[in-house]
């Protein structure tokens, strides 16, 4: 071990209370970014995946005349190879094909138009839809009828329960009639009200018998490992792993205005983190000036032995990296519990709040997001203030002469 | 100036009578010659997309304008399907769900199971001679028969929802050789164009037809494969329980 590393370590035990003080400070700056933000990029991740992830995709392959009409007759012919080679990319989670269009679902007296989507549970991720899964059950036993399940709120309007039947007469594909008897198998909450009340899911091959678009798929929607990634993983997955005819689009294209909302109010977020770290900064900054005044006669001393300033300047560097990497991970372990905690048991949003927000779209619940991308930034960043903060110091041993005092 | 004018037309107006050339009677020969006849006919239409082209049989039971049902007997995933236009009322009955819908009537104006037909045309239109006030223009030449250009514009108790059809009577024998129907906003929406006549049962019918719609980028012809009189066909035939039963 290096001299310089040696004392710098040395002098952590020394003072330990000044040790702390300073821990402290970078463990609390941690602490309140990482669960900040984490919250923010929480909410948005929770908006994204309600609106995006279950429902149109991350990134959505389908025809390109299909948006935004989305109208049936747009379908795109089954390609089960294609599907293949996109499954074994190492980029891509998951593989779903899916059908949909507009139907008017009647039962007795109460009638409701629904977008019904053809859904392939096999290949679909089955916790989602257990987690959505109100009542019922996802594996009826029906020997003739189509299953179907609704949206919670479809199926009180439609005031309908489990097992009963219902009449569904829409457009179906290329001119033909969707027209068939419904077997109520489920409801579904899917955290987002406007969809519970529009949505009725039906089985994929259902859905192609219901319509008549035999053998076709409506769109395809992918969700790649790093879901944040979609923008550039569309346009390229479209050059290396092209469909005859179809378009590739990815949420951010389909939805600016869901991005733009993030944005938006991220960049909020971000002074709020500026100012935070600033305070940090001055409060740190103090505690070094108090350190290099403290120990002014002990660099004057060990310069006056013959210890060179560099050794010194090299030795606080090393000090305050480690009260900042030990600070870190105070701060890391407290922020990602919280973070974490609170991501199992979710804060719920009660009164005007949850409405706002269930009226706009989304469960009103504020799950923190668990991105270590989080952690790693703003660690970075705290241990680069430590850094710069200790700057001061540095500069009181160059300024320090050996004979005063 | 105004009294030349007005003398001008009266005597274009004179001249046009003094040829014998009633709006309402040209009609009136004109629509004679079809569909004002108790009958059963099977029918075949073809709709043609940029996309796609498919082909629908039909059966009909027609006793006039008001009172018609027509049951799809291809493609076999539609087949059992049932129309029936009974007065001013508009049913629809599914074999598979077993149930009998009652649609708007708004919805004659609309297109007919994805073709460019309208409910209108598969279930009996307004009578263009009884239901219509009529503007005799200058005679035009249309598939390249020299045809009368009679305008006809919706009698206010007239349920339908076109501005004007502007109807285009062919001169030598007195049918029709094509039917234009404009929106409230001036704009073209439908194009009939009867294609072909024959004499069937000792009655003369358009046995084929042409719908065009979105300015000829997609069209629909439809073709009658057998048409028979059935003079035994009663109102009372035009029940949901017909519907229902009709048979093979």
């Amino acid at each position: 071990m290096s001299l310089s590393l040696t004392m710098a370590w040395r002098n952590l035990g020394r003072n330990r209370r000044r040790s702390a003080i300073t821990g402290s400070a970078v463990a609390f700056a941690l602490f309140f970014a990482i669960s900040l933000r984490s919250f923010q990029l929480g909410i948005y991740e929770h908006m994204v995946d309600t609106l995006v992830g279950g429902i149109s995709g991350y990134i959505q392959v389908s025809d390109s005349a299909y948006w935004p009409a989305q109208n049936i007759d747009l379908a795109i012919p089954e390609n089960p190879q294609w599907k293949k080679t996109l499954e074994n990319d190492n980029r891509i989670k998951s593989v779903r094909p899916r059908l949909s269009g507009f139907a008017l679902l009647s039962s007795q007296k109460e009638s409701s138009v629904a977008r019904w989507m053809g859904v392939d549970f096999e290949l679909e991720d089955t916790a989602f839809w257990k987690n959505r899964l109100r009542s019922g059950t996802f594996n009826p036993s029906l020997k003739k009828n189509i299953p179907v399940w609704l949206g919670k709120r479809l199926a009180e309007g439609l005031n309908v329960d489990i097992g009963d039947t219902i009449v569904g007469l829409g457009q179906g594909y290329h001119g033909s009639m969707a027209n068939d008897l419904l077997i109520v198998a489920g409801t579904l909450a899917l955290g987002n009200p406007e969809l519970e009340k529009r949505a009725a899911v039906l089985k994929f091959k259902d859905a192609q018998e219901f319509s008549g678009a035999y053998g076709m798929w409506g769109s395809v929607l992918i969700t790649p490992y790093e879901k944040e990634k979609s923008l550039s993983l569309s346009s390229q997955l479209s050059s290396e792993l092209k469909l005859e005819g179809a378009s590739w689009s990815s949420w951010e294209e389909r939805m600016p205005e869901l991005k733009q909302l993030i944005q938006a109010d991220s960049a909020g977020g971000v002074i709020v983190l500026f100012i935070l770290y600033t305070v940090i900064s001055f409060g740190l900054l103090g505690t070094m000036i108090m350190l290099a005044s403290e120990r002014r006669r002990e660099f004057t001393m060990q310069i006056a032995l013959g210890v060179k300033r560099s050794i010194l300047a090299k030795m606080i560097l090393i000090e305050a990296f480690f009260v900042g990497i030990f600070g870190s991970i105070v701060g890391i372990i407290l922020g990602r519990s919280l973070a974490y905690y609170l991501h199992l048991n979710p804060p719920r949003l009660i009164g005007d709040a949850a409405l706002a927000m269930e009226n706009m779209g989304w469960e009103p619940i504020l799950p923190p997001s668990l991105d270590w991308s989080i952690t790693f930034t703003h660690t970075a960043i705290v241990i680069c203030i430590v850094l710069l903060v200790s700057l001061w110091p540095v500069l009181t041993v160059y300024k320090s002469s050996a004979i005063n005092r | 100036m105004f009294f030349r004018i007005v003398f001008f037309f009266t005597l274009i107006l004179s001249n046009l009578s003094l040829n014998g050339q009633d709006p309402v009677s040209i009609l009136q020969k004109a629509e004679k010659a079809s569909q004002q006849i108790p009958s059963y006919s099977e029918i075949e239409i073809i709709s043609e997309r940029p996309r796609y082209s498919r082909k629908i049989k039909l059966r009909n039971w027609s006793l006039n304008n008001n009172y018609s049902i027509v049951e799809i007997s291809s493609p076999k995933r539609d087949s059992g399907m049932v129309y029936m236009k009974a007065g001013k009322k508009l049913f629809t009955y599914s074999p598979k769900t077993d149930r009998i819908i009652k649609l708007p009537s708004s919805m004659l104006a609309q297109g007919w199971m994805g073709t460019d037909a309208q409910f209108d045309n598969i279930l009996g239109a307004a009578s263009l001679s009884k239901d219509f006030n009529h503007e005799l223009k200058l005679p035009v030449d249309v598939n390249n028969e020299s045809c009368h250009f009679i305008r006809c514009v919706p009698l206010p108790e007239t349920t339908v929802a076109h501005d004007h059809i502007d109807a285009f009577i062919n001169k030598q024998n007195g049918t029709i050789s094509r039917l234009e129907v404009y929106n409230k906003k001036g704009a073209l929406i439908q194009q009939i164009d009867f294609l072909e006549y024959k004499i069937i049962d000792g009655i003369q019918l358009p046995v084929s037809l042409k719908f065009s719609a979105k300015k000829g980028t997609q069209n629909t012809e439809l073709k009658i494969l057998s048409w028979k009189k059935k003079p035994d066909l009663k109102q009372a035939f035009f029940t949901e329980s017909t519907m229902k039963n009709l048979g093979p």
